[in-house]
């Protein structure tokens, strides 16, 4: 399968998405986001980081350092309420959005 | 619990951002390669692919730092002002658990504030701030004196001092007078300033417009110029820039307007009073008086170089020349300096010391006081404390904490206590007594307000802070288990509670014993007889204009016309005029002979008086008891034989065995030298005030008083009226009668006579009062403050109690163990302040009246008040120890 470039403004809602699952270090957040996208997004692995710290900054997101199984330190990031209410407005702005989409595309055939 | 776990939460402040940034990175690229080896890559392939697929690695990590360091810069600033909110917040919640104990130490903090604030204002306007003169501090009165106290400058003194121009770099002299100006609409007696050419430009008084005088304009027969004051130019001129030049009329001769002083010009001895409205040359006599009467001030400014020692040194010497060259000086004649400042605050300086003293022990009391209550705070907010520390909370956050609630406690205060002064000021200066210097300079001062704010602030924050640093020191878990088990506090805490209210005790002692001498004071001058009767008694000046009652005889007419039609409005019982009205104008002395005794020798004194002039009338108004003879009458004129009247004691000074009625004496001045029958005794007046002891006097009758073109003696007498209980309702009668006999004579100080008693007595009634409500205030505190102690003390026993109870003490018992610990700190606070008593006691002494520093009645009473008080304060709380319940008390625990 061809993967698909990530469209601008789409990652953040990705991120949040990941977290909303639970507390998550940055790869673990890579690994769930091509597990669940069954790698068809490519997303540059680092450029997931920036977003991160961004996330954080603008409250969406807290992060607290922790222990990974393997006795390492990782930094969990976890979502925010404020986060949260994102999230769910992204997603929901998102699905009319892809709707709307679908229907046109398929009026077009 | 989010600022809980932000506190606890690893800072990462504390290590590089970068390599944070890096950890995190590293850790992702390891995860990844990791993964890709399990799917069979070899090592180095798979970190080379995990570093492929990371992408741009400094340019990821250099955005992460970048979002990271803005976001911290951020965060710092908001986690400050959440601390800052935070505090508030819960200092809000603390105040308004206890609004009991937040109401009660704002109010404390609110009444030492204020108190202070309102009377270090007055102070400093009045004893601090600077004279409205250039360089006031090298600025010296001359005083002249004797054994009897301080005697002005005469113009033969004048011109001996002028010629130290050693000493001084320039010497002025002056002397108040009241001067009659006329012209436009009805004539006017205004306050003059009679100055020679130098007395201005000593104190560094410029005029605003004009000029001063010159030597020339000062003396006799000059071309008469006037300066006028601020005031007068402002309400009476216009406040026209064109008055020089224009003339004014001031005792029937014209003056011309040469300059219009500033508004802050004063000279010593306008400080009290009516304030000079005109300013006219002194008549410098360029052959002194062989009389050498003695009615200037003198001021001069010291040299420079010169300092007071030296200066006194030197006058000393000037002074033992004066008098083996001018006869009529005592031998005991002395001439010393005195700063200037001193010479203005003059009588008042003890009053407003006390009131300092006053003022700063109320403002200790306040201080103990919310110290005490803040103790006994912290006390229940050790728990508190303990918790949240244990929670992880840091010390210093803790502290921050008491002290956000320090300062908003000082800042609620200070607002009421600022807004408290602000009043008091306003009260006190409405009560204060007339003529205290100055006192429309008077404003609530920011620097003394700042003071006392900074005082309570301190308090606040030393007992305020104290339970903090205990937590600091001890473990918080020692404290949760002890405070859990209801453990008995330590005993160092209750040493320091017990020492406040012992000083508490021990200030409110000291105030109320001050009070109590001041009170004693007041009651002993209100109750002293002064020789008259004041009530339905109105009094009135009337000068007369000299062009027109050029003779004795003129002015002699009149005024026995004014008295006679007195006599006759309805309603009126008597009137009469005296050249000296009791406590309100002065006499001089004079000396006499007596017939058949011989001359005083050398080194001692004439017989003395002082001279009074009277009109029939006169001694029955103001009703001085004939003791002897007869009183002076309308038959007492030039053409029968010179009588005069003395009061009893110049009587019984001079005629010891009573032989005093027929005797003749003779004035030893060469005023005249005609011998005076006496004819009558009449009673002692305390014409000088309630406090002063009769004076020496005696009455002459107006029409035989010796003739003296250059005395204004005969052409000003104040008027006494009897009338009915309201005597202000007959001024309109009265002014009625001068008009019609002369409207060139103008009436002035109409007043009744218990106006002028009262004059004298504010300054008694000011102390009184103040020191009255910081006594209250302070016995007020001390309830307060033992009532806080005793009944926390008592909370804290409670368990003790309830042992004691259910070992079978009785409830008696409890209630004595509990009134005898306060008692016994009562007794010692009680002690302590009586000490303190002693002390205050001789600071007053100058203002105290018929009563002694240490004084067996206040000494007395003092302590039974306060013992009653702190008894009363513990009576509450010692009940509820009384009536624990040893069932509940052991069960709670």
């Amino acid at each position: 399968m061809a993967s698909v470039d990530l469209l601008q403004g789409t990652l953040d809602l990705l991120l949040l998405k990941a977290l909303s699952w639970g507390p998550m270090h940055g790869y673990e957040v890579n690994r769930w986001i091509r597990s669940t996208t069954g790698e068809a997004l490519s997303v540059e692995e680092g450029a997931l980081y920036p977003a991160l710290h961004r996330l954080e900054a603008r409250g969406w997101i807290e992060s607290e350092w922790g222990v990974t199984d393997q006795n390492r330190r990782a930094k969990y990031y976890h979502l925010t309420k404020p986060g949260r209410e994102h999230c769910r407005r992204e997603a929901t702005a998102w699905q009319r959005y892809a709707g709307v989409m679908a229907r046109v595309i398929e009026a077009g055939r | 619990m989010r600022p809980v776990r932000r506190i606890l939460r690893l800072e990462p402040r504390r290590e590089s951002l970068v390599g944070l940034v890096d950890e995190e990175v590293a850790l992702h690229l390891d995860l990844r390669a990791a993964e890709l080896m399990d799917q069979g890559w070899s090592e180095p392939e798979a970190r080379a692919e995990a570093a492929r697929l990371f992408g741009d690695l400094r340019a990821h990590r250099q955005h992460c730092v970048t979002i990271d360091l803005e976001h911290m810069t951020a965060m710092r600033k908001s986690d400050a002002f959440d601390a800052l909110w935070q505090d508030l917040s819960f200092a809000a919640r603390a105040f308004r658990r206890r609004p009991l104990f937040t109401l009660v130490a704002v109010a404390i903090l609110a009444l030492g504030i204020g108190a202070n604030t309102a009377v270090f204002s007055i102070v400093q306007g009045v004893l601090l701030k600077g004279l409205p003169f250039e360089d006031p501090s090298r600025l010296v009165m001359i005083i002249n004196g004797d054994s009897r106290g301080s005697i002005p400058v005469s113009q033969l003194e004048r011109a001996r001092y002028r010629q130290e121009t050693e000493l001084f770099s320039r010497l002025g002299t002056w002397y108040f007078d009241v001067v009659t100006i006329s012209g436009s609409g009805e004539s006017e007696r205004v306050p003059a300033l009679v100055a020679d050419a130098d007395a201005l430009p000593t104190a560094g008084i410029a005029p605003l417009l004009g000029r001063g005088f010159t030597a020339e304009e000062a003396a006799p027969g000059a071309t008469s110029v006037v300066l006028v004051s601020h005031n007068y130019w402002k309400t009476r001129l216009g406040g026209a820039t064109d008055v020089l030049g224009r003339k004014i009329i001031a005792d029937g001769s014209p003056m011309t307007i040469v300059g219009v002083l500033p508004a802050s010009a004063r000279l010593p001895g306008d400080f009290t009073g009516p304030r000079a409205e005109i300013v006219v040359p002194m008549a410098v006599e360029p052959v002194p008086d062989p009389r050498n009467l003695h009615y200037l001030f003198a001021m001069a400014r010291l040299a420079p170089g010169v300092e007071q020692p030296r200066a006194d040194a030197r006058l000393a010497v000037v002074a033992k020349e004066l008098v083996e060259t001018v006869p009529p000086l005592p031998d005991d004649f002395t001439v010393h300096v005195s700063p200037v400042e001193r010479e203005v605050l003059g009588q008042f300086r003890p009053a407003v010391l006390m009131l300092l003293w006053a003022v700063g022990l109320l403002l200790l009391l306040a201080c103990a006081n919310v110290a005490g209550l803040l103790l006994a705070h912290a006390e229940t907010r050790r728990r508190e404390f303990a918790v949240r520390a244990s929670l992880g909370a840091a010390p210093a956050r803790l502290a921050r904490q008491v002290l956000t609630e320090s300062i908003i406690l000082g800042g609620l205060g200070g607002i009421s206590g600022t807004l408290l002064g602000y009043g008091a000021l306003k009260v006190l200066l409405a009560m204060s007594p007339p003529g205290l210097p100055r006192v429309d300079e008077v404003s609530l001062s920011p620097v003394v307000l700042g003071f006392a704010v900074l005082a309570s602030l301190i308090t606040a924050l030393l007992f305020g802070l104290a339970p903090a640093i205990a937590i600091r020191r001890r473990d918080a878990q020692t404290v949760l288990r002890s405070e859990g088990r209801g453990a008995t506090t330590g005993r160092e805490r209750h040493l320091v509670r017990r020492g406040l209210v012992f000083s508490e005790i021990a200030l409110a002692v000291t105030l109320a014993a001050g009070a109590g001498l001041v009170v004693r004071t007041w009651l002993n001058v209100v109750r002293t007889d002064p020789g008259f009767s004041p009530d339905g008694l109105l009094t009135f000046q009337l000068s007369v204009p000299g062009e027109q009652y050029a003779t004795r005889e003129a002015r002699w007419r009149f005024f026995t016309s004014v008295g006679t039609d007195l006599a006759a409005i309805p309603g009126v019982r008597a009137a009469g005029g005296v050249s000296a009205l009791p406590l309100a104008q002065q006499a001089g002395d004079w000396g006499f002979r007596i017939e058949g005794r011989p001359p005083a020798r050398e080194g001692e004194r004439n017989p003395f008086a002082d001279r009074i002039v009277v009109t029939p009338g006169y001694f029955e108004s103001i009703r001085v008891p004939l003791r002897e003879g007869r009183l002076p009458t309308l038959e007492d004129d030039a053409a029968h034989e010179p009588v005069i009247v003395l009061n009893e004691k110049t009587a019984k000074r001079y005629w010891p065995d009573g032989t005093a009625l027929g005797a003749r004496i003779r004035l030893s001045s060469n005023v005249d030298t005609v011998w005076r029958r006496v004819v009558g005794i009449v009673g002692d007046v305390r014409s000088r005030g309630l406090e002063v002891e009769a004076r020496q006097e005696f009455y002459f009758p107006h029409a035989q008083y010796p003739t003296n073109p250059a005395s204004n003696a005969t052409g000003t007498l104040s008027f006494v009226v009897r009338g009915g209980e309201n005597p202000e309702a007959m001024t309109g009668a009265v002014r009625e009668v001068i008009r019609r006999l002369d409207p060139g004579v103008p009436l002035s100080d109409v007043q009744s006579m218990n106006g002028v008693l009262e004059t004298t007595l504010s300054v008694r009634k000011l102390q009184l009062l103040l020191l009255s409500f910081f006594a209250v205030s302070g016995l007020l505190l001390v309830a307060a403050g033992v009532y806080g102690v005793v009944a926390f003390l008592v909370g804290e026993r409670s368990r003790e109690f309830g042992v004691r109870l259910a070992l079978g003490a009785d409830r008696g018992g409890i209630l004595g163990l509990v009134l005898r610990d306060s008692t016994r700190l009562a007794i010692a606070g009680v002690v302590a302040g009586l000490a303190g008593a002693v002390v205050l006691g001789k600071v007053l002494q100058s203002v105290l009246y018929g009563v002694k520093a240490v004084d067996p009645l206040v000494i007395g009473t003092v302590p039974v008040i306060v013992l009653a008080v702190v008894l009363a304060a513990t009576l509450g709380p010692a009940l509820k120890a009384a009536r624990t319940d040893p069932g509940t008390t052991l069960r709670s625990e």
